[in-house]
């Protein structure tokens, strides 16, 4: 169910009646009911399916959290089975094809070239914030774990389809008990979701026809639409992901939680690390816990860091989308990081700081660094994407 | 002071949601009793505003009600200019009432006469086009009813019509609630006509890209490429020999025999068709003869019947079949004779 239609009114409205009547102890039962309800909307064997893998992982948590710390091969084989229910669902479901359709050439004869999978919805969101808990469990930062909160986290249905990716820490203390909230929190939670829809319907979709050029490159388009284009898709995505995160972070508000921002003004940042502090923070945020720090973070050599910045930003690309160019806009992203650290830590860049107006460029330089990384996020194959490039840089890709 | 802060602070909090109903109830009332009677029919109108148009038609003296496709109701030109608003200045003791739109054909016409006379409307004369293209099973109107035609005139569809003709699935509670509540509150079963009305047909998305397109020269680029040349028409007409398996042309059939039985006058028009840009696929013994079995059919229906096929020239059409303000003024003085005639 997606925020802005009907069918979404239908459930909320009649939802947030009942929950608003329902009293204190009864609101978790609410929520996982709504929870439910909102998924089977978008297929009924998907909300098995998630119900199944949340039943998984909460066993799994379970048995963790009463194994003693001592027991450590014990403790490790739980949390990769626990992970490997997750990603082996995320990669089956999302990738397959994926994967089958990137070795097809050298696939033998008779073998399928892809398979007749439907990605359930949300599948790469859930997928997180269960590895999240089950980790968190794991490194005992999670201690209580009671199966009615789990479940009233994991089919916490504001965040469900686009995140906020919740962390377990934050949510569950906000559901014990459920407060109503104040009239002021409800009246700016309004306020979010009519704005959250204003971005997403008026702004957002009006910019989509003029994101054509990058979709599908034409000689019909001159070097002027391909930069209205770039233009109109870096405000396209940001008003469409945020309008939605803020519906969410409205929805939520009116039930009583406070979910943490996603979107801090990314395009104001000055430099690569700061964007990824203020885009899509809790993505951000959850790459850096789960996969960038277990693998070694900064914490080891230039080279290697330099590596492991490619590594997880690769993977952050793929989680976008089960497609090369996602993959190629993650890898843009970790040169970017990559070259923002060797710069960062130069003696040029410590002489830069000291120049007027030099925030003004740094801006100019990570805006266009950002804006020219969407062209590998829209256009779908390599060869409009070259097209689009040669366009954009005064070259006639046609 | 302190008397009226506290009668202030006891003022019960459904105040605001009883003044804001209020507010939607007037509202609500003041655009059910606003319906405009414009040139032309909305671009986007929307059911519940033929509805009410339709209704508001039986207090109309004698109305002569021109139905057909988008050359009738005058693509790409100012309704000002359309063919039946220039009849309208020529004949101001006629009340025209164009109801015709862009997607229109025999099956919309058929369906749209049988609503207006089970409305109660009854028409002084009936005006309405026969385009050949709409006789051609790709043609996009060839059994496709305007989906808001489908559900102002929901009660009036058969069983056949459900058969034959394509219907825009109405069973996701999405559409029933939308037509739902479009029937309760006159603010969203309006907002289309509403936006129309008050911003043209251009919504933010289209503003933008044809700001952009200007500027970038893209727009002149497209036009130039979509350019009408002979070519692009290819199969826009079938040329198989017209006969009653052709469902728009049964349905053709059906319009005139319901204007014959319910004894109104009509005259129907061969639609003008660019000759000159079209000769290659038109200019044939069977082309000829479709134009000519739609004209005896209908007379021998009794309907006044206007072959206007060849009848101007290819400078005053944009395209295939639809006239520029100069061809339409044109196309207006061509009628004017046999609409004067009919309505002695």
């Amino acid at each position: 169910m997606i925020f802005n239609t009907w069918e979404f009114f239908v459930f909320v409205a009649p939802f947030f009646a009942v929950y608003a009547l329902l009293p204190r102890r009864l609101r978790g039962f609410g929520l996982i009911t709504g929870g439910l309800i909102f998924y089977a909307a978008s297929g009924v064997a998907y909300t098995l399916l998630i119900v199944g893998v949340a039943v998984g992982t909460y066993c799994i948590a379970r048995r963790l959290a009463r194994v003693p710390p001592e027991r450590r091969v014990e403790r490790r084989a739980l949390l990769t089975l626990g992970i490997l229910l997750n990603v082996g669902t995320l990669v089956y479901f999302k990738y397959t094809n994926f994967l089958l359709g990137s070795v097809s050439p050298i696939l033998p004869k008779g073998l399928p070239h892809a398979l007749n999978i439907v990605v359930p919805l949300a599948l790469s969101f859930f997928t997180f914030e269960f590895i999240h808990f089950l980790v968190d469990v794991y490194l005992g930062k999670i201690t209580l774990v009671e199966p009615k909160r789990f479940f009233e986290f994991a089919l916490f249905y504001p965040t469900l389809v686009a995140g906020p990716i919740k962390r377990y820490q934050n949510f569950a203390p906000q559901a014990d008990p459920i407060h109503r909230p104040h009239s002021l929190v409800v009246a700016a939670a309004v306020f979010r979701i009519i704005s959250g829809l204003a971005k997403k319907m008026i702004i957002a979709d009006s910019m989509t026809p003029l994101t054509q050029p990058l979709l599908t490159p034409s000689q019909l388009y001159s070097h002027l639409d391909y930069w209205f284009a770039l233009l109109a898709y870096t405000a396209k995505i940001y008003f469409d992901f945020s309008g939605y995160s803020d519906i969410a972070i409205g929805l939520a508000a009116l039930m009583g939680f406070s979910i943490l921002e996603n979107f801090e003004a990314p395009y104001r940042s000055r430099n690569i690390s700061e964007f990824w502090r203020r885009w899509h923070i809790s993505l951000s945020s959850w790459i850096r816990d789960y996969i960038f720090i277990p693998i070694g973070g900064s914490r080891q050599s230039k080279p290697r860091t330099l590596v492991n910045l490619a590594v997880v930003m690769a993977i952050a690309g793929l989680w976008h989308g089960a497609a090369w160019h996602f993959m190629a806009w993650g890898l843009w992203h970790g040169a970017g990081l990559g070259i923002h650290r060797v710069w960062s830590s130069s003696p040029a860049a410590a002489l830069s700081r000291q120049m007027r107006g030099i925030g003004a460029v740094y801006w100019a330089v990570t805006f266009l660094f950002v804006a020219f990384g969407w062209v590998l996020f829209a256009s779908p194959t390599y060869t409009s994407i070259l097209a689009s490039f040669t366009e954009l840089f005064g070259g006639h890709a046609f | 002071m302190a008397a009226p802060a506290s009668r202030r602070r006891r003022t019960p909090w459904w105040h605001a949601y009883a003044t804001a109903l209020a507010i939607l109830v007037v509202l609500d009332l003041a655009l059910r009793a606003w319906v405009p009677h414009p040139l032309r029919l909305p671009e986007q109108f929307s059911a519940i505003y033929l509805e009410r148009y339709v209704a508001s038609l039986r207090s109309v003296h004698a109305p002569v009600i021109v139905m057909g496709d988008s050359s009738l109701w005058g693509y790409k030109t100012p309704a000002s200019d359309s063919a039946p608003a220039v009849l309208a200045r020529l004949l101001p003791a006629a009340n025209f009432v164009n109801l015709s739109y862009e997607g229109g054909s025999p099956v919309n016409s058929e369906v749209l006469l049988r609503y207006l006379l089970q409305a109660g409307v009854r028409p002084r004369l009936v005006v309405f086009n026969v385009n050949q293209k709409e006789f051609n099973p790709s043609d996009s109107a060839f059994k496709r009813l305007r989906p808001s035609l489908q559900v102002a005139a929901e009660q009036e569809l058969t069983v056949r019509d459900r058969a034959e003709l394509d219907l825009q699935n109405r069973s996701a509670v999405n559409d029933r609630l939308s037509d739902l509540v479009a029937r309760l509150w006159a603010l969203y079963g309006y907002r289309t006509d509403l936006r129309e009305a008050l911003f043209g047909t251009d919504d933010m998305a289209t503003l933008l890209t044809h700001v952009a397109g200007t500027l970038s020269g893209y727009t002149f680029r497209q036009a130039q490429a979509e350019a009408p040349t002979a070519e692009r028409f290819l199969g826009t007409y079938d040329l198989t020999p017209l006969d009653s398996s052709n469902i728009s042309y049964q349905r053709l059939v059906a319009l005139a025999a319901l204007l014959e039985r319910a004894h109104v006058p009509a005259i129907g028009i061969l639609t003008p068709t660019n000759h000159t840009l079209l000769h290659d696929y038109i200019d044939n013994s069977v082309y000829v003869a479709n134009v000519a079995t739609a004209a005896r059919m209908l007379r021998s229906k009794g309907v006044t019947t206007l072959n206007l096929d060849a009848a101007i020239p290819a400078g005053d059409f944009i395209d295939n079949d639809h006239l520029t303000s100069e061809g339409n003024r044109r196309f207006a003085e061509l009628l004017r004779p046999t609409i004067e005639e009919a309505l002695r």
